[in-house]
């Protein structure tokens, strides 16, 4: 079922990213947006026009402005990374039930070999985890 | 046997890459000189003003260029010297490491004078550069590559790649203006301009070729030293993106740099340099080609039929240096398209138009290598299951059956620290990941295991190494926690 779920959240989302550039690719050429593109690389050929103020060259794409733009997804890629850490979490506490998740837990590092000494008790005995190995 | 085949393949790549950069340098020499006064080779060419500063996209300093020279001159040395005396064994094996430091090392000089002459610069993106590093590494789930071996990927990106890239392009832009261009007239400046453009073009698919066969000749080398080892896409893949991702730093650094000191001229700034090439395009670029060419190579590995396996690997390196083609001149194209409407640099223009424009050409080879981690991210699940099953069926006590399913999955996994962190503190978490570290690590061994460990004494003592660590660290887990609980 994870399997599909996941296919299925995967199908969507690439079918929302192919939609958002089929649009881009059409909307693009077809209206005058206000604002051209600065150049990336050395395929960039700028466009000199003498009879043009500033020679027909646009203003640079600012420092600041660029600067925003990369604090915005450094916050977008660290809120993503933390809500994907907090889903996976939830997830697998859902996975660990019926049982609940202390005793899961205690099951689990029992088993792992890591299980926390019980507080001693009355006869002594205190340690209830161990190397579960064999 | 795998130590000597990685060596001979080493070998054979090295002599390729310095035969290639002599003929470029021959080709170089004999181009028709265009401007009056031109050195021998293009390279020392000096421009003044913004056209000098652009050159230096692609320049040699002149003392690297001879360094490179004295290095061949003393690699064919010790070439001839190996040949005459014929070492064996260990000595053979450091000679040949010698000769490719002393031919190959001079190279990487181009890279390292960039790094030393804009240090602020290339310091500014090694956070995002690291960041991109460590989500590469856990991207692959199961069996990740080490660090050291992630690190060597990244330093032939960022050190041979970038310069190869360099050294070679550099001599050819000159090689090709000179041919496809005639005498510069100063009347018709009109033709010099198309003419330039021309030729960039042109450059655009030599540096593209040059760059996309030299991080193959990484991801081939690296899986080779390897090969002892399962090989996969994944591992493939992970170590393209990895050289991609040091390539990305040095270019990051010169074009900010440089685009940063001809702004008014080039539209751009460093500032806006930084958030194509580290911020919105991290991963597009030479990291998504890079990602592509090692899947290709990687999944080579894994056929049988040889013509099959090369029909792959050729397949990835043209799709590679298509994408990077593309890459360049498809956005230049595209943003020419739009540039007659109205006046850049807006907000719009620097978010949204001019990001978009760089990576819509790229946009179906990051989808391609997006979808080619994913399934790799599958098929890494599905052997960490079948490998820490197996290990928990041996019976030998590093990993028990009610283990299993909170081993194979990495969200309970995630929920069993964070759980021990909030009940028994934070020393007891971080000893529960040492023991899950090192079960996966034996899980990993069992799985990476080409053949079988009963038959290799070498692998079979490195099972018990980390399966002796794993119950070592299962003796000491309780200890932590009664301390801290």
């Amino acid at each position: 079922m994870s399997g599909r779920k996941t296919a299925l959240l995967l199908a969507r989302a690439l079918g929302l990213a192919a939609g958002t550039v089929l649009m881009a690719c059409l909307i693009l050429p077809l209206t005058a947006q206000p604002a051209a593109a600065c150049s990336v690389g050395i395929g960039y050929q700028p466009t000199i026009n003498i009879s043009q103020p500033n020679m027909g060259l646009g203003n640079p794409c600012t420092d600041g402005t660029s600067i925003t733009g990369a604090l915005i997804v450094a916050a977008l890629a660290i809120g993503a990374l933390a809500a994907a850490g907090v889903a996976a979490y939830r997830r697998g506490e859902a996975a660990a039930r019926p049982s609940s998740p202390d005793q899961a837990l205690a099951t689990y590092l029992g088993a792992a070999g890591a299980a926390p000494p019980t507080r001693p008790s009355a006869t002594g005995q205190g340690y209830a985890g161990g190397n579960d190995a064999s | 046997m795998t130590g000597d085949l990685a060596r001979e393949r080493a070998q054979l790549i090295m002599r390729v890459i310095i035969a290639g950069y002599l003929v470029e340098v021959l080709l170089n020499l004999m181009r028709p000189h265009v401007l009056p006064n031109e050195p021998a080779l293009s390279i020392f060419q000096t421009l003044p003003g913004p056209a000098g500063s652009f050159t230096r996209l692609l320049s040699t300093p002149r003392a690297v260029f001879w360094c490179m020279i004295a290095g061949i001159a003393i690699g064919v040395m010790i070439q001839a010297y190996v040949a005459i005396t014929r070492p064996q064994g260990r000595r053979a094996a450091v000679l040949t490491w010698a000769m490719l430091a002393v031919l190959l090392g001079p190279f990487t000089l181009i890279s390292l004078v960039v790094i030393a002459l804009y240090p602020l610069v290339a310091l500014a993106c090694v956070p995002s550069t690291a960041f991109a590093l460590w989500l590469l590494r856990i991207s692959q789930r199961f069996a990740r590559l080490a660090w050291p071996v992630l690190l060597a990927a990244f330093a032939w990106g960022a050190l041979l790649v970038f310069s190869l890239g360099r050294a070679y392009s550099g001599l050819g832009f000159g090689t090709l203006y000179g041919y496809t261009t005639g005498k510069i007239s100063a009347t018709d400046l009109s033709s010099f301009g198309t003419s330039m453009w021309r030729v960039l073009g042109l450059l655009i698919v030599h540096l593209s070729v040059v760059n996309e066969l030299a991080v193959a000749a990484g991801v081939l080398l690296l899986l080779l030293l390897f090969r002892h080892r399962r090989i996969d896409t994944a591992k493939g893949l992970v170590l393209g993106a990895a050289i991609g991702l040091g390539y990305n730093f040095v270019e990051s650094v010169i074009f900010i740099q440089i685009y940063g000191s001809l702004g008014s001229f080039l539209g751009a700034t460093g500032g806006f340099e930084y958030w194509i090439r580290q911020s919105i395009g991290l991963f597009a670029g030479q990291v998504t080609f890079g990602a592509l060419i090692g899947a290709g190579i990687g999944t080579a590995f894994q056929t049988r039929q040889r013509e099959r396996r090369r029909l792959i690997a050729g397949a990835a390196i043209m799709t590679a240096i298509g994408g990077a083609v593309a890459a360049e001149i498809l956005s230049g194209w595209l943003s020419h398209l739009v540039q007659g409407h109205v006046t850049s640099g807006g907000a719009l223009d620097t978010l949204v138009v001019s990001p978009l424009l760089w990576l819509l050409p790229q946009a179906p080879f990051i989808v391609l290598a997006a979808l080619l981690l994913a399934a790799c991210w599958r098929a890494r699940g599905a052997a960490a299951r079948a490998a820490i099953s197996a290990e928990a069926g041996d019976g030998g006590g590093a990993i028990t059956w009610p283990e299993v399913p909170y081993l194979a999955d990495p969200r309970l996994r995630l929920w069993t620290v964070a759980g021990t962190w909030h009940r028994h503190g934070r020393s007891a978490a971080l000893a529960l990941h040492r023991l899950q570290s090192a079960q996966l690590d034996l899980a990993s061994w069992r799985w990476q295991q080409t053949t079988d460990p009963e038959q290799d004494p070498a692998a079979h003592e490195e099972g018990d190494v980390l399966r002796a660590k794993v119950i070592r660290l299962k003796t000491a887990a309780p200890t932590r926690l009664a301390v801290t609980s």
